[in-house]
């Protein structure tokens, strides 16, 4: 995730501080990377045998990383980073609870891993805050 | 108000919908068509954060720069998100994220060791909070 900004995103940071541009120019290097090498490697039929629904929830999945990474650094124009980046923090909490709720038939949540999860938390937000 | 709060926590929210989008579509298909169509599915946002910037990304990201973000597109939204994906479909959605989302271990434990920066009680805290989590999470996944 963004929020754990990397040596390498530092690196571009201190050279242009356009950190919304910098994502992009990313996003946009990783698409076109990515799908040369999926075109390359002849997985095209691939793309073409997935049930509909599925796309669309893909789809969906690529949308909420970008949105998400758009809120953001919407959210650094108002408050600062060590402020936004524990409040992202809580993204686990968040799978934790839709599990729960939506993929009864897939997992079971245990009590441990709602604490492991809650133990995660806290260090992020202790070590971002 | 308390707009960059809210939007913070929409941040939380739309990334932690990802794993459940993915746990429930994953077993019908695999990571790199799923990476495929999310990278497509985000070409309109980009191009509109390319048009609609007020300032040309020519005139304000150097070249060097551009270097550097183009790297971390391939590390992050490629390879990062295969092996994300394949995280959440082999260990559930509710296990993997908070393994996923421990990364700040790994970057402050390299910058204590590379970059020599001080350690402090909250550090401290912050690792063993992870460390003491993924312990949890592991060792329930050997049971």
């Amino acid at each position: 995730m963004l929020q754990h900004q990397s040596v390498l995103v530092k690196l571009g940071l201190r050279i242009s501080n356009e950190p919304l541009l910098g994502a992009s120019i990313g996003m946009t290097t990783s698409t076109v990377v990515y799908i040369t090498y999926f075109l390359l490697t002849g997985q095209l039929r691939h793309l073409f045998a997935v049930p509909r629904w599925v796309g669309w929830y893909f789809a969906l999945a690529g949308l909420c990383s970008t949105l998400g990474v758009f809120s953001f650094f919407a959210a650094l124009q108002y408050i600062p980073a060590a402020v936004v980046a524990p409040l992202t923090a809580a993204a686990p909490l968040v799978t934790l609870v839709l599990s729960h709720f939506l993929l009864k038939d897939m997992e079971r949540i245990t009590t441990v891993d709602v604490c492991g999860t809650i133990l995660i938390v806290i260090g992020v937000v202790l070590l971002l805050g | 108000m308390l707009y960059g709060e809210c939007l913070a926590l929409i941040s939380a929210l739309l990334w932690g919908t990802i794993p459940i989008l993915v746990r429930k579509s994953l077993p019908h298909s695999n990571p790199s068509v799923a990476v495929v169509f999310g990278l497509l599915a985000s070409v309109p946002l980009l191009l509109g954060v390319f048009f609609f910037h007020p300032r040309a990304v020519t005139d304000v990201v150097a070249p060097q720069a551009a270097v550097w973000f183009a790297a971390v597109g391939i590390l992050g939204p490629c390879l990062g998100r295969v092996f994300n994906y394949i995280g959440v479909a082999r260990l559930g959605a509710a296990r993997a994220t908070p393994l996923i989302n421990s990364s700040p271990l790994f970057t402050t434990v390299l910058a204590l060791v590379f970059l020599r920066e001080q350690i402090t009680l909250k550090i401290l805290l912050g690792i063993l909070f992870i460390v003491g989590g993924i312990v949890v999470l592991g060792g329930q996944q050997r049971t």
